[in-house]
């Protein structure tokens, strides 16, 4: 009836006649253990230009708040599994210094001297099939603050996409590492307003074409 | 230009794969047959539900079966590409609505109570994001206790393209002990099989239209849709075992139904196994046991044309 139906009918008896496909991860007993390493070069296009007038920029260890905190999807060989994932973001936020800003890490959510603190929690990353594509969806609420306390909060949405080359476990974590690449535009985008204390949209999507875009 | 080479054969490769995979050759409907099942004492259910949220059921287009090959494979790949953007972003507000929405833990919850009528008694029930393969599936058909079988029950729930209908797809199989091989001699076919497929009733005119009218007063008719289609499943889920493996037309043909495939409305053959006021439970023509909303069946049989 749908192609798409199809697919992910045949993905699924795939899966139950046991297709073997290239893992690059741990396995365990329940599918494979990605790493999930931030990978600032894993960008579907090249176009960054750093901000001339940018401030500090501090960044929290992002909080993973998903109510599936176990998998990113699945891949040929099983679940993709993945724990705690906060570490992935805040590595992605601390490659905003890309973007020309001066960032470093914090534990404190006081008002910084200077500069913006930038407090996220991640509440969706995984991945799906589509074709031959591997699409991947990075949901993120940020709370902005700045000398005079809470500026805004914030909530980010960007999705990455790739050829499914070989079905290796790898490629969902490249993936992924794409669609937080999508993201960082639109947060670098908006701490250039925010910077100055003003307040920017409630609501930033960014898919793969909002990085040449800026 | 030997990258790109490279690169063209991995995704040829993908593609063949995937073409030898549509020969699925396991059954989409098996029937419990009475001698495995005055075999079970009791089912240990196992749900998987890898998605985390809602998606929109996108259709890649067919240029690669049109013209075959890499060259169709790669313009699908474009083009499914393009479709997905434009649907997340036109999903992006909506998502922001239902981000604390939860289905899986809905599905475990409504089973939980829902089976305690299954017609075979659920010993346990486990809800889990991670994916069965072969390894697993053989793991807990091992570990079954004597006399109890594996349920196994795969939900996936999307909207449709065009954004008017929930739709949620259930794969629902029975697996005896891996040591204790089924009727049909073989160990990796199921003693049973169904697809279940519930439809909402179609929402707005489609596209951002629908969209704000499932997304207003906080998602309200989505989340109760959803709900819908949980409790729907399950009640298909309840009745399936005494469904045939194939439609019988009672009178000499089967009825119409209204379906959205997310593109175009089509019609849906089938005989009705249970009718309700709002909804109808129909084995339709490709095997499927069908929930359709009650106002969307023609009034007409194919008979009556």
């Amino acid at each position: 009836m749908k192609k798409n139906v199809l697919i992910s009918s045949c993905l699924g008896a795939a899966l139950m006649l046991g297709m073997a496909s290239v893992a690059s991860a741990t396995s365990t007993d329940y599918g494979s253990k990605v790493d999930m390493k931030y990978d600032r070069g894993a960008r579907e296009t090249y176009a960054l230009q750093p901000y001339q007038s940018t401030c500090p920029v501090h960044i929290v260890l992002t909080e993973d708040a998903r109510q599936n905190k176990e998998t990113i999807g699945q891949s040929g060989s099983g679940a993709l599994l993945t724990g705690d994932i906060g570490r992935w973001v805040a590595d992605g936020l601390i490659a905003l210094k890309d973007y020309g800003y001066v960032v470093d890490e914090t534990s404190s959510l006081d008002p910084p001297a200077a500069g913006i603190t930038v407090k996220t929690s991640l509440t969706r990353a995984y991945t799906w099939h589509l074709s031959v594509k591997i699409f991947s969806m990075v949901a993120l609420k940020a709370q902005f603050i700045d000398r005079n306390g809470v500026l805004q909060e914030k909530y980010y949405r960007a999705h990455g996409d790739k050829s499914n080359m070989w079905g290796a476990d790898s490629e969902y974590v490249t993936t992924m590492n794409y669609g937080l690449n999508n993201l960082l535009p639109a947060v670098a985008r908006d701490l250039q307003s925010l910077c100055k204390g003003q307040k920017v949209d409630a609501y930033t999507y960014s898919g793969p074409e909002e990085v040449t875009k800026k | 230009m030997r990258l790109i080479s490279t690169r063209l054969l991995r995704v040829c490769m993908v593609v063949s794969m995937a073409s030898l995979l549509g020969a699925c050759a396991v059954p989409l409907r098996i029937g419990l047959k009475p001698e495995e099942r005055s075999k079970i004492t009791a089912l240990a259910a196992h749900v998987v539900i890898v998605q985390d949220e809602v998606i929109a059921a996108v259709q890649p287009p067919n240029a690669g079966a049109a013209t075959g090959g890499l060259i169709g494979a790669m313009i699908d790949a474009s083009i499914a590409n393009s479709r997905v953007k434009e649907s997340q972003q036109a999903l992006g507000s909506f998502y922001a609505v239902i981000g604390d929405v939860d289905y899986r833990k809905e599905f475990n919850d409504a089973i939980r109570s829902e089976l305690a009528n299954y017609q075979i008694k659920v010993a346990t029930v486990t809800t889990t994001p991670r994916a069965v393969n072969m390894d697993i599936l053989a793991k807990l058909r091992n570990q079954l206790p004597p006399g109890q079988a594996l349920l196994l029950i795969h939900p996936r729930y999307s909207l449709t393209a065009d954004f008017r209908n929930f739709d949620a797809e259930s794969h629902v199989s029975i697996w005896s002990r891996s040591d204790s091989p089924s009727a049909a001699g073989s160990m990796n076919v199921p003693i049973q099989r169904s697809v279940l497929y519930f439809q909402s009733q179609p929402v707005g005119a489609g596209g951002k239209k629908s969209l704000d009218i499932w997304g207003a007063q906080d998602a309200a008719l989505f989340r109760s849709t959803m709900r819908e289609s949980i409790t729907e499943t399950l009640r298909m889920a309840l009745i399936d075992l005494d469904v045939a493996v194939e439609p019988v037309a009672k009178t000499g043909s089967l009825e119409e139904f209204s379906f959205n495939n997310g593109t175009i409305t089509t019609k849906l053959k089938g005989q009705v196994v249970k009718d309700g006021d709002t909804r109808a439970i129909v084995l339709a023509s490709d095997k499927k046991l069908y929930s359709l909303a009650r106002p969307s069946r023609s009034a007409s049989t194919a008979a009556a044309q």
